[in-house]
């Protein structure tokens, strides 16, 4: 039956109603739903744009960061100390002649075909102009050009995609001079989509030696030796200069090898087998769970990472020798670690104090907060607290290596691999490699004695202000004597004679000298021909050693030379020898140069000499010995720890804050010179203390010390010049640090097989990345960034 | 003769039908609203959630010095409920998660304020909680990454679970080197 309309019409249902019901909520929630999903994706979007952004921003920084240090590198300065001033004359390219020479090396990489000014803002603009060849971008629909405000010192660098989409992130770059003529800002901006992150850095014009030792001739460093920074060698690009016995650039020897245990040594040498082959990276340690690296560990179950650093090294292997109750903790000092908390633990390790002490000073400030806390925090994560463990962090090199010479050229003339004479782990700083070879200038610039024709200027007038040195009735010695108390003056004809280097067993001259003891000099001059002894004097200030600078003829080593007679008494070595000079023929260069020995002597202030044209080791040589004392700072620690602290912190104090500074900047400057630092006699207790750049010829250090700055070497030996034009070779000469027997090839060295040999020594050299340089020193400048000045915000 | 209404057993089965019909309307509404509200509080929670951990990171990015320390030198992470950073002006923030009332606080110079609420620290799935903190140091105190795990209860919701339902949980994780460790020359 058919419905009417009617009954359409008169229908009471509610399914309409219902349906629409459903229809309007389940309409709301999809539609709720949708734009919450879309907000959701909004969100994830303007989170994913803001990551890419900021990433892009800090590739830019990344990018400034390498053309800045890439462009600053280029610039060499002998100005030690980058101020306000110069570092602004440097940017803007406006150095005078009073600021030294300043030189430019040519690009790298790039030409230059029209340099736009001389300054370090016009190399870094240069740079962008003729080495980055990217697509032009638009930047808010406008086109950004490469701009250089040479009033403002301001360059503004266009967009730089990352990648080859259109899509793609860009940044964009700004550098500024701050007012502070030492700081670079740089502005990244990051751009993606519509989306813009910016960030600032400043970066610091500096200059600074970044080694703890660098040097032309051979750096030989021996057991018992720690080195706190990277270490450069220039030795073996020369003719003739490596060879298969001794020519090697650099000597480490591992600090754990002759400590009564023949197990100790017998798997130092299997260790040192497997490191040769399987060593990937040059750090002389093994990972074990390294692909490459841990195949050197199959079946050598007795080489195991004890102090869970996942390297295994030789102090694992120390460790494993001497920690008796498995604690992963070595004891060498019972009283230390009582006092450190370790109450009650026994004595492990007791053959070697010093090594047991040098491994537990090493890096003191252990928390970094640049405060060292004896009994704070730094003790607390293992700073001499008797126990040597993995909190000491220990590594024979704390910084790279670096190596003129090329690996292959270096292999292939000692016959082996380079690690069979280079142990000892190397730590190396953050992303930096631990080895490198072929390096050059300017991560690696050779120093000659000829650059320091300025460097020594201030030293040189400070020590003019003085009084003359005098003698027995005048100057400075004569004050002395008058002062009596003690004070000595000894004739050279009435001393005994005296073996060069003093105490060796392969001594190449004698000296009869005279003996200053128990004196005090201030700023003084000590004249040619001295050649004394001072024993327990205090020297003030500067004191600068004269010596005849034109020295260059072969003969001047030996022209004058004593030698035991067999006898029992001396005579002349080289009885018909003479030496020519500007000034004739002489026949005792003796006479006009000086070598001087210091026995317990302090020295407030600096040491520092003439600058030879030749390096003669005969002559020219200085040699500190006993329980000699180098303090700059009246606050030292050392310092306060000695008898006489208020006399010598007030002699500090009254040489004011200025001069202070300066005397820091080297305690020694002796370039061309040969400098023995320490006793080969080993003096247990008695610790020389460097500060600042230590410049010399060719430099020992034996016994104790301390180094606090740079090992810098002049003294390149050259085959059939100088000392070796009647023979020898190149590897004869060498810096050596700590002990090295004859058997090393330094004839300088005791045995110790012998029973009065009186042990190891204990060194540490460390870098000082706060030192201040004296002026004069040619080396590049950088441009680094203070990583405290990051921050994220500004605008372009 | 025209019928003009339903009979009794017609209206009985209509009613019937009307109910169960209400029933299931019913039902399904507050699952759609529950649904609605879980969506939309998980997904503010998450907004929320990014904004704190971008800052969190970009307070990391920016720091100078951290805290806690380790008690070692040797790479050592370091698990924590607090984190310290000291900012380039030298003043000091606390990030605390209070495990009591489940939230994370912000104390700066003696002032203390919720970040976010919620922060269970108990993965899906998980009884025992997790610390929000993982700070990887690289000799003694230097900070060379910290890792920011929050596990967050979408915080209106938690209702739900009185009714048995087990409110969603979300799980944030974001690291970040400090700048000054990562461009130290």
């Amino acid at each position: 039956m058919n419905r009417t309309v009617a009954e359409r019409i008169h229908r009471r249902g509610v399914a309409t109603v219902l349906a629409m019901m459903f229809l309007v909520v389940f309409g709301a929630l999809a539609a709720t739903m949708a734009v919450v999903a879309q907000g959701n994706m909004r969100t994830a979007h303007s989170a994913l744009r803001v990551s890419r952004s900021l990433s892009a921003a800090e590739s830019g920084l990344v990018f400034a960061r390498r053309r800045l240090a890439r462009e600053s590198s280029r610039f060499i300065v002998e100005k030690g100390v980058i101020d306000s001033s110069y570092g602004a004359a440097l940017w803007f390219g406006t150095t005078t002649v009073d600021d030294g020479v300043v030189t430019v090396l040519d690009p790298d990489g790039y030409v230059v075909s029209s340099s736009s000014g001389a300054g370090l803002m016009h190399a870094v603009y240069d740079a962008h102009r003729f080495q980055d060849d990217y697509p032009t971008l638009l930047d808010k629909g406008v086109e950004v050009p490469l701009l250089l405000d040479e009033d403002a010192g301001s360059i503004m660098v266009p967009p730089v995609r990352l990648g080859n989409e259109d899509t793609d992130p860009y940044f964009l770059l700004r550098y500024d001079l701050l007012a502070d003529g030492r700081f670079v800002r740089v502005t990244s901006q990051g751009v993606d989509d519509s989306i813009r992150r910016t960030l600032q850095m400043d970066f610091r014009l500096d200059k600074r030696i970044e080694y703890a030792v660098l040097s032309p001739n051979r750096i030989m460093i021996g057991k018992n030796v720690l080195v706190e920074g990277p270490i450069g060698s220039l030795y073996g690009v020369g003719d003739g200069e490596l060879s298969t016995e001794n020519g090697d650039p650099l000597v480490l020897r591992s600090d754990f090898y002759d400590l009564g245990s023949e197990t100790l040594d017998a798997r130092l040498d299997i260790f040192y087998e497997q490191l040769a082959i399987w060593d990937a990276d040059g750090d002389n340690r093994l990972r074990p769970n390294h692909p490459v690296e841990s195949e050197g560990l199959v079946g050598f179950p007795e080489l195991q990472d004890w102090d869970g650093d996942e390297y295994i090294d030789d102090f694992d292997l120390f460790l494993d020798a001497f920690d008796q109750d498995r604690d992963g903790m070595v004891v060498y000092d019972e009283a230390l670690a009582d006092a450190a908390g370790y109450a009650g633990v026994g004595q492990e390790f007791a053959i070697d104090g010093q090594l047991g002490s040098l491994i537990d000073g090493t890096i003191p400030d252990r928390d970094g907060d640049g405060v060292l806390t004896p009994t704070g925090t730094d003790r607390a994560l293992g700073y001499r607290d008797g126990i040597l463990d993995a909190r000491d962090f220990y590594a024979k090199v704390h910084g790279r290596l670096a190596f003129a010479v090329t690996q292959e050229a270096w292999e292939s003339s000692h016959g082996a691999g380079w690690q069979s004479v280079v142990q000892g782990p190397v730590r190396a700083w953050e992303q930096e490699a631990p080895s490198n070879f072929e390096v050059g200038e300017p991560e690696l610039v050779e120093v000659t004695t000829d650059m320091f024709l300025n460097a020594t200027s201030w030293f040189e007038v400070r020590s003019m202000l003085g009084e003359p040195f005098g003698d027995a009735a005048t100057g400075q010695v004569g004050e002395n004597l008058a002062a009596g108390g003690g004070i000595e003056y000894v004739p050279a004809s009435e001393s005994q004679y005296e073996d060069v280097p003093y105490g060796s067993a392969g001594a190449y001259d004698w000296y009869r000298r005279p003996v200053y003891r128990g004196m005090r000099f201030e700023d003084v001059r000590i004249p040619v021909g001295t050649n004394a002894l001072f024993e327990d004097c205090r020297f003030v200030g500067v004191t600068w050693v004269e010596t005849e600078t034109d020295c260059g003829d072969p003969n001047w080593n030996y022209a004058g030379s004593i030698e035991p007679d067999g006898v029992g008494g001396f005579q002349i070595r080289f009885p018909s020898m003479a030496a020519e000079s500007s000034e004739g023929d002489i026949p005792d260069t003796r006479l006009v140069s000086n070598s001087i020995r210091f026995h317990d002597c302090t020295f407030l202030g600096s040491l520092c000499g003439d600058r030879p044209d030749a390096f003669t080791h005969w002559r020219n040589k200085i040699q500190l010995t006993g329980n000699t004392r180098f303090y700059v700072d009246p606050s030292d620690q050392d310092l306060l720890a000695q008898s006489d602290a208020t006399e010598l912190a007030a002699d500090l104090t009254g040489l004011g804050d200025t001069v202070r500074s300066e005397l820091a900047k080297s305690s020694i400057l002796m370039p061309g010179w040969s400098v023995d630092v320490g006793n080969f006699d080993n003096i247990d207790g008695a610790r020389i203390k460097l500060t600042g750049i230590i410049v010399a010829g060719v430099m020992d250090i034996r016994g104790t010390a301390l180094v606090n700055g740079t090992l810098m070497m002049t003294f390149r030996p050259t085959v059939g010049e100088g000392p070796l034009y009647y023979g020898g070779f190149a590897d004869a000469f060498n810096t050596t640090i700590g002990y090295f027997g004859p058997e090393d090839g330094d004839g300088e060295g005791s045995d110790p097989t012998d029973p009065s040999f009186p042990g190891f020594g204990e060194i540490v050299l460390r870098y000082d990345d706060q030192a201040s340089l004296p002026d004069g020193i040619p080396w590049p400048v950088s441009l680094e960034p203070e990583p405290g000045t990051y921050s994220e915000g500004g605008s372009l | 003769m025209m019928r003009r209404a339903f009979n009794l057993v017609e209206l009985m089965l209509a009613t019937a039908l009307t109910a169960v019909l209400l029933v299931a309307v019913m039902a399904s509404l507050q699952a759609s609203f529950h649904a609605y509200r879980e969506t939309t509080e998980s997904a503010s929670t998450g907004v929320v959630g990014r904004i704190v951990m971008e800052r969190l990171q970009g307070l990391i990015r920016n720091g100078i010095d951290f805290a806690p320390y380790p008690g070692t030198m040797s790479g050592a992470v370091l698990e924590s409920d607090v984190l310290e950073v000291q900012r380039p002006d030298g003043s000091w923030v606390t990030i605390r998660w209070v495990p009591a009332t489940g939230s994370l606080h912000w104390e700066d110079d003696g002032a203390d304020w919720v970040l976010l609420e919620g922060v269970t620290q108990l993965p899906q799935g998980e009884a025992v909680s997790v610390p929000p903190f993982a700070l990887e140091f690289h000799r003694g105190r230097h900070l060379h990454r910290a890792t920011i795990d929050l596990c967050v209860v979408a915080d209106d919701v938690q209702g739900l679970e009185i009714e048995g339902i087990e409110a969603p949980r979300l799980r944030l994780i974001g690291s970040a080197m400090p700048r000054n460790m990562a461009w130290k020359p």
